[in-house]
């Protein structure tokens, strides 16, 4: 199931709580759910309630901090200096994970190993992780500048939307389902793909408007003067 | 590593029973694995450091007199800054397939992310969820409702460990983890050190 999907799932699911289905969409809620029903019955083994007793503090052991740590991979060595607070504090994006060995020539009739899949599918979850983050402290701090009233007054139709929870979290999943798609596409880890996350949490908000467009009836007046329309444009020109 | 787990329940339910229990999993795990207990009622253990800088400081000590501390180390003061120690620990040990120390960090309900407010995450709060397999750093947060945490650390859990609590709750957890509407309900009659080990299966695919 896509990002996009599960987003659609779960503004269904809630209308539904609310009695507000209409019969196309209950049909659409059936079709999806066919493939993602967790019911009751199937979730049973699964949430069968369990018992933790108190157990005795773990044993009196150590650990040797400056012992040398075994590293099999490419990449910067490991250095007391990572522990300094000089560098503990820096403001520096974290460091990529090693970068991919060099790989032969691409044979265009050669299928993919599954040493390839396997550190795309590493890949695209990672980078799905990392966009899923970055929009969340953007999407935050923009509420946050909002209720401040430190937004310019043109720019607060862009943000208004993100006050919304579902607004906010059907974002998330699309910027998710992005980032897998974009992560497999460049095949494996791809960090030195980092300026896609900042085009992408720099597009989160015309996602966001995008997303309440899509929620409101076409023959509601938009407050912000901006129709389906204008706001689909403007998205696919950024 | 990719435990991202949350432990929600009552007061007085058991939360840190289970968090002490799956503290020690983690410690059996791997000979070289580490905790870090955000622990400023010392229910882990006596305190290793009063803050995360007193920490820093023990650590690098230990390096240069090449000498050993206790694998379990509960510490007190800003859970940020507790954050920041556990990520310079794996940046020096660990990489994305070679994590030789598994690190846990415990975050109790009471110190909750101080850089994180109700709709946004603070900056190492973000940095380690992100990265944390990269880092081979697990996180547990123990909260009394959902709503303590804000939605992208849902979105980023692997698992949550429902203890007695509220009918809202468990709409709730229902609604973030795209459950069946329902399907939580029990948590209602659990009686005490009772909980439910649900999966986020619409988490990181």
């Amino acid at each position: 199931m896509t990002g996009a999907e599960r987003a659609k799932l779960s503004r269904l699911r809630k209308k539904k709580r609310r009695g507000k289905l209409s019969r196309e969409e209950q049909r659409e809620l059936d079709a999806l759910e066919g493939g993602s029903r967790q019911t009751a019955e199937d979730a049973e083994p699964l949430l069968q309630p369990q018992t933790v007793a108190e157990t005795p503090p773990p044993a009196a052991s150590t650990w040797a901090p400056g012992s040398p740590e075994p590293s099999s991979e490419a990449g910067p060595q490991p250095t007391d200096g990572a522990l300094e607070p000089e560098q503990a504090s820096s403001s520096a994006p974290p460091a990529p994970p090693p970068a991919l060995e060099a790989e032969p020539e691409a044979d265009p009739n050669a299928q993919p190993t599954e040493a390839q899949l396997e550190a795309r599918a590493q890949g695209a979850q990672y980078i799905a992780t990392l966009y899923a983050g970055i929009v969340g402290y953007a999407m935050g701090r923009a509420v946050q500048l909002l209720d401040r009233s430190l937004v310019p007054e043109p720019l607060v139709p862009i943000f208004e939307p993100l006050r919304d929870e579902p607004v906010r979290r059907g974002v998330l999943a699309t910027v998710r389902g992005a980032a897998s798609s974009c992560a497999s596409r460049f095949g494996g880890p791809v960090l030195e793909h980092m300026d896609v996350a900042i085009v992408v949490s720099s597009g989160v908000l015309s996602a966001a408007v995008i997303y309440r467009a899509q929620d409101l009836p076409d023959e509601q007046p938009r407050a912000s003067g901006l129709s389906p329309g204008a706001v689909a444009g403007g998205a696919a020109a950024a | 590593m990719n435990k991202a787990a949350l432990i929600v329940g009552a007061a007085e339910a058991g939360k840190t029973t289970l968090a002490r229990k799956l503290v020690s999993e983690h410690l059996g795990s791997h000979p070289q694995a580490i905790a870090f207990c955000h622990d400023p009622c010392e229910e882990y253990g006596p305190t290793f450091a009063k803050d995360a800088e007193e920490a820093r400081r023990r650590i690098l000590a230990a390096i240069k007199a090449g000498k050993e501390l206790p694998r379990l180390m509960p510490v007190g003061g800003d859970s940020e800054a507790l954050t920041r120690l556990a990520l310079d620990i794996g940046e020096r040990s660990n990489r994305a397939k070679d994590v030789s120390r598994p690190i846990l960090v415990v975050y109790d309900e009471g110190s909750l992310l101080s850089g994180s407010g109700a709709t946004y995450i603070g900056k190492k709060d973000q940095e380690s969820l992100a990265i944390r397999r990269h880092r081979g750093v697990a996180t547990i947060y123990l909260l009394q409702r959902p709503k303590q945490l804000p939605e992208p650390f849902w979105d980023l859990s692997t698992e949550c460990y429902l203890f007695r609590g509220r009918e809202a709750t468990a709409r709730k957890v229902e609604d973030l983890y795209q459950l069946e509407e329902g399907s939580l309900s029990a948590i209602t009659r659990l009686q005490r050190f009772q909980f439910i080990h649900v999966r986020n299966n619409g988490g990181l695919r």
